[in-house]
């Protein structure tokens, strides 16, 4: 089943301000065997710097925190999807707020899924993993490169 | 009666002179005829008749004889005239409406005109004399007497009201109006008197007088400022106004003395330039439409509410209260009530935040030790072991109390409506949530019909969950018997959720709801020690309250009341 990204490992932007969660989200990924490549950006300003910058690949997916300095998760989100360049990058929102309003904002906003960050490790790896065979069993790749 | 003495002093001088005069003529006579003795005796006798006749005449002339006659005569008729005039009067007296008395030199009546007679409805006979007293009302009657007699003896008039019976038997009013008469020659005579019924015109003062009095005194005592102006005009233009009258309420608010006020004007009383409000009461003196309106005033630096009416044109009342301190408690409690949403509010959001940022550095310190679990678990000692598994399981523990706070304040800034909620389907949705451990423990659940509530549904149901839910944690190694009851009062629904679970040590009645009180160890029971605290609160948002009562060993009884006023 998890032939393709074997082959292939996928470029992931992680949105991120607070070291000790990249750090744990990369470890997570490395526990959950998640072949990628994590990009991480540390707040909403880099992150769309990042993928505006023309001589970059952009990435398979984002993963984005909302709680960003400088520039707030839904407002990264907003400019990615009204960007016609990178409105097809799927967003998975991985925060800690559960308000109901964020969440209801983000999928307006056409985030592709919205996830809460388990307080439980184990809960954490199991999480990274469904989104891994979510994203690269059921779901067609985008178009990778820019034209 | 000096008619009479006339007439007898008249015949005494007729007399005296007529019997002198025929002395004097029988002396002549004798000495004429003395010496006429001559003459035969027819002669003599014709001489004696001459002489006499010619004595007799001029004494009959003289000693008032024609006089006499005449007075006789004029008597007679001036008793004729008398007689049709007292006939006029009479018919007079008779056709008005006056009620007529007389009385005679001795203050008794003698005489009373038939208006009197039909209105107290007896005779004459039993009215004359003192017989009219026994009309008039006992408690005027001594003090018409005084009057009557103290101006009898006086001889002036006098007028006095009184109440006289009527033919009905019903007391009237009467004015009575009393002068001595006198007769032409000015012989006091006795007394004329005549009445009038002033029942209606009377009680219509007494009313006006009684309704005078009672605004008077609510003018006097009321605690509002009442003021009287009246506007000054230059020309069409009205200028200032002029203060009338003031009550003494008026004194206290302002301070100022009714001598100092009244009859000042305003723009000088106050030492404003324009008279206070003098637009609005300007308006009012010619619109007459009253207004009311509520006002700061700066010199005396106090609030006012102040109606205004105008009782007639060109005037204007002011009635006004002084409501600084009222206005000073609203704004004290304006600013309280402000304080406390905004320090509620702030609770609210601290407890919010610091609950949910708290969570961020809790994650890392429970995910970095699971981490550290994972990967070192076997390759440190045992001690090693130990002490990530107490770091975990605290990170585990803070966990689960932040999460509860986080529903605590929930249930505090829920700001759903009210709506109408039937209980038995909350009681329903609450063994749903718990069927798990009903079914684990079969517990049995026994309800009353439950009423159907105005409240909030979520809360509703999370307030029997927790209290179910509880029952069954605490039960008393048997099977859980959960029994819920309900009564009404005036004000509120009285719930009761009765278990047969290990009870509770009344010490603790009051600390099992405040926040993370926890009875038992974890390891026995498990919680965070929130489930009553929201309970009380969910309570007390709807107006009521909760208690307990138990015996440990012997079952629980939780009481909470739900109030019947709340509005959806």
């Amino acid at each position: 089943m998890n032939i393709l990204p074997q082959i292939q490992p996928i470029t992931i932007l992680l949105v991120e301000d607070n070291p000790g969660d990249s750090r744990l989200i990369k470890e997570v990924f490395k526990d959950g065997k998640v072949a990628n490549s994590l990009i991480i950006a540390k707040d909403g300003v880099e992150a769309l710097s990042i993928l505006r910058e023309p001589s970059s690949e952009l990435p398979d997916l984002i993963l984005l925190d909302l709680n960003l300095p400088r520039k707030k998760g839904l407002d990264v989100l907003d400019e990615v999807k009204s960007d016609p360049n990178l409105k097809r990058i799927p967003v998975i929102v991985l925060t800690t707020s559960n308000d109901e309003k964020d969440i209801l904002k983000s999928y307006d906003l056409h985030a592709s899924a919205y996830l809460t960050k388990p307080v439980d490790l184990n809960e954490f790896i199991t999480v990274i993993r469904n989104l891994e065979n979510f994203w690269l069993t059921l779901v067609k790749y985008p178009p990778k490169r820019k034209s | 009666m000096t008619e009479h003495l006339k007439s007898s002093r008249y015949i005494y001088r007729f007399f005296s002179i007529v019997c002198g005069l025929i002395l004097v003529s029988d002396v002549c006579n004798t000495v004429i005829l003395g010496y006429m003795s001559w003459l035969p005796l027819w002669g003599r006798t014709l001489c004696d008749t001459v002489l006499t006749s010619l004595f007799v005449f001029p004494a009959f002339y003289y000693s008032g004889l024609l006089p006499l006659i005449q007075f006789l005569d004029k008597n007679k008729r001036n008793e004729e005239s008398l007689k049709e005039n007292e006939q006029n009067y009479k018919t007079l007296a008779d056709s008005g409406q006056a009620l007529i008395w007389l009385s005679g030199k001795d203050k008794l009546c003698y005489y009373f005109n038939s208006v009197w007679l039909q209105f107290t409805g007896r005779t004459l006979e039993q009215e004359q004399g003192n017989g009219w007293a026994e009309g008039v009302h006992p408690d005027d009657f001594q003090r018409c007497l005084d009057i009557y007699v103290q101006a009898f003896d006086r001889r002036i008039s006098f007028s006095m009201e009184y109440r006289l019976r009527r033919h009905d038997g019903i007391y009237r009013w009467i004015i009575d109006e009393g002068c001595p008469r006198y007769d032409r020659k000015g012989e006091f005579i006795g007394y004329i008197g005549h009445c009038l019924d002033i029942d209606e015109s009377k009680q219509a003062v007494e009313a006006l007088r009684e309704s005078e009095e009672k605004f008077r005194e609510l003018f006097l005592n009321m605690t509002e400022g009442v003021a009287l102006h009246e506007m000054i005009y230059e020309g069409e233009k009205a200028v200032d106004y002029r203060i009338l009258d003031i009550n003494p309420a008026y004194e206290n608010h302002t301070g100022l003395s009714q001598k100092k006020a009244c009859g000042l004007l305003a723009s000088k009383l106050y030492g404003t330039g324009t008279p206070p409000y003098f637009e609005e009461f300007a308006g009012v003196a010619v619109n007459r439409v009253p207004i009311s309106f509520e006002t700061y005033f700066p010199p005396l630096a106090r609030h006012f509410r102040i109606s205004v009416f105008s009782p007639k044109k060109g005037f204007f009342a002011t009635v006004f209260e002084d409501i600084t301190k009222q206005k000073q408690t609203y704004e004290q409690l304006q600013r309280t009530a402000g304080d406390l949403r905004r320090s509620n509010i702030e609770l609210e959001q601290f407890a919010y935040i610091a609950s949910h940022d708290l969570q961020e550095p809790l994650r890392m310190i429970s995910s970095y030790t699971q981490l550290l679990e994972k990967r070192y678990k076997d390759k440190l000692d045992a001690d090693a072991n130990d002490f990530i598994g107490f770091a975990v399981d605290g990170a585990n523990r803070m966990q689960k109390m932040i999460q509860s706070f986080l529903v605590y304040s929930r249930t505090s800034r829920d700001n759903s409506p009210l709506q109408t909620v039937d209980c038995n389907e909350v009681l329903e949705y609450a063994k749903m949530n718990l069927l798990m451990s009903i079914q684990e423990t079969a517990t049995r659940i026994e309800s009353d019909p439950l009423p159907t509530v105005i409240g909030h549904s979520e809360l509703l149901l999370q307030l029997f969950q927790n209290l179910i839910g509880n029952a069954i944690k605490f039960r008393n190694g048997r099977a859980p018997v959960i029994t819920i009851g309900v009564q009404q009062n005036e004000t509120h629904w009285i719930f009761s959720v009765k278990d047969n679970g290990i009870g509770i040590d009344p010490d603790y009645f009051e600390k099992i709801f405040v926040l993370f009180q926890r009875l038992h160890a974890v390891s026995d029971y498990p919680g965070t020690g929130i489930g009553l605290t929201i309970c009380k609160n969910i309570v007390e948002r709807h107006h009521g309250t909760i208690r307990v009562e138990s015996q440990p060993g012997s079952g629980t009884t939780f009481f909470f009341t739900i109030s019947s006023q709340l509005k959806a």
